[in-house]
């Protein structure tokens, strides 16, 4: 073999090493522009769950006096919840804004994955990924918890590990290696608060029909009461009946009754309306999953199912209710977007 | 078939909300306050039942909890049918009464701390 064919062979192998050893930032700003969308739309959500177990209190208060102090028969006097009843809303609340820390926490890991990413800057990128790690572990662990596991490892059967996104080992070209581990310690995190919210659903979906329930209860009493025009619900039936309705007398008992009735129906709408925005946003979570497994081995990097997810997670912040308590998050770019690695 | 943590979860939930929906009649028709206070005592230890029941672990299992289950399952519908039937206030805080004691047993029986 002559020396040109081998300085041509040994260029050829050089310059294959160097396009593996490419840091794929182009697709790992992808990754994290969605697992920030994915976190703060999921985040919002619990926290609304959070903040709804903390205001009770206020709400009941004033129904509570305004019933007995309705009934001539009774002492007319201030009527507050039991402290222990409190007390309880506040731990569970408790508990419900730990998922929102650990969720917060995960968006920073993504947002500090960006920044290295988009403009090859120092991001305090092990920092943030630790964090995140941090804050799924302590979602896991938590003593008082709505999971069903004692222990992250008890989690249930049918809850995936990261193998089963098909992670092998990290790429071993040191500019390359920084992203990718990151890319994995993220995924770790978003793995173990996945897995956590999965276990969790059916908790959620509970607390949702509680703190339904309890605001219909009492939109229905300042109903009663006078507090409350039923004009809001009486525009919403209007509007799902997709006819111009008039009321010919509002005082009526069979307008009231029938106001009452759809209030109720508006209430059962919402709590799907909820439970399916959970279930959407564990789906964001599982897509986001399998972008960090196609980032590790180098693939097409596929953030059309992650944007389908948050696009559906976002029309269904749109659904009507009696009483939206959710702002839409912006929209996904929806196209697809295939991102090869340099 | 054995009751999972879930069903116990959903029967004490479910005792909880018949009972608040029904609480501006109940308070509206009561006759003293001792009446409105034990209308209000039981929509409290039925609530406080269930968030605490969501905190915790429903997990045990045993004959023990499943005829604790089956009490409370038994007790939630006495509370349905004395709303439905349209029974007497009084017979109707009698029945989540039992409600009240039912859950509060089943959550005792099959709570991990227990």
């Amino acid at each position: 073999m002559s020396i040109r064919l081998i300085q041509i062979a040994a260029l050829g192998v050089m310059a294959a090493l160097a396009g593996c050893a490419a840091a794929p930032r182009a697709p790992a700003t992808s990754l994290a522009e969605a697992g920030i969308k994915a976190t703060a739309s999921f985040s919002a959500e619990v926290r609304d769950t959070q903040a709804q177990l903390g205001s009770l209190d206020v709400g009941d208060a004033f129904t509570s006096t305004l019933r007995q102090c309705s009934n001539p028969r009774l002492t007319c006097k201030e009527i507050v919840d039991p402290a222990e009843l409190s007390d309880e809303r506040r731990q569970l609340a408790r508990v419900v804004g730990l998922r929102a820390q650990a969720l917060d926490a995960l968006g920073s890991a993504y947002a500090a994955l960006q920044t290295e990413a988009a403009y090859d800057q120092g991001a305090d990128l092990s920092g943030a990924a630790g964090d995140a790690v941090t804050a799924a572990n302590a979602f896991a662990a938590e003593a008082a918890r709505l999971d069903r596991g004692a222990t992250p490892a008890a989690l249930p059967g049918e809850v995936a590990s990261l193998a089963d996104f098909g992670f092998g080992l990290l790429g071993e070209h040191l500019q390359r290696k920084r992203l990718l581990a990151a890319s994995r310690e993220i995924a770790k995190a978003t793995l173990q608060i996945r897995n956590g919210m999965t276990a969790e659903a059916a908790s959620f979906h509970r607390l949702t029909e509680y703190l339904v329930g309890e605001r219909t209860a009492a939109r229905i009493t300042l109903m009663k009461a006078g507090y409350l025009s039923p004009d809001d619900v009486f525009k919403q039936v209007a509007e799902q009946l997709n006819l111009n309705l008039t009321v010919p007398d509002p005082n009526s008992e069979s307008y009231r009754m029938a106001v009452q009735a759809s209030m109720r129906a508006l209430a059962q709408q919402e709590v799907i309306a909820v439970q399916q925005r959970y279930e959407a946003a564990i789906a964001t979570l599982s897509a986001l999953l399998q972008s960090h497994a196609q980032l590790e081995k180098g693939k097409a990097l596929s953030i059309a199912n992650v944007e389908r997810v948050l696009t559906r997670l976002d029309a269904s912040l749109n659904v009507p209710g009696p009483a939206p308590r959710q702002q839409a998050q912006p929209q996904g770019q929806g196209q697809q977007q295939q991102q090869q690695q340099p | 078939m054995e009751s999972t943590p879930d069903d116990r979860l959903a029967v004490i939930l479910k005792a909880y909300s018949i009972a608040r929906d029904q609480q501006d009649s109940d308070i509206a028709q009561a006759g003293s306050d001792e009446e409105a206070d034990a209308i209000r005592s039981n929509l409290a230890s039925l609530q406080l039942a269930y968030l605490r029941a969501e905190r915790s672990q429903l997990e045990a299992n045993g004959a023990a909890v499943e005829t604790a289950y089956q009490s409370a399952k038994t007790a939630t519908d006495e509370v349905t049918r004395a709303y439905r039937d349209g029974a007497a206030l009084a017979d109707r805080i009698r029945a989540v009464s039992g409600a009240v004691t039912a859950v509060a047993s089943l959550a005792a029986k099959a709570s991990a701390l227990a």
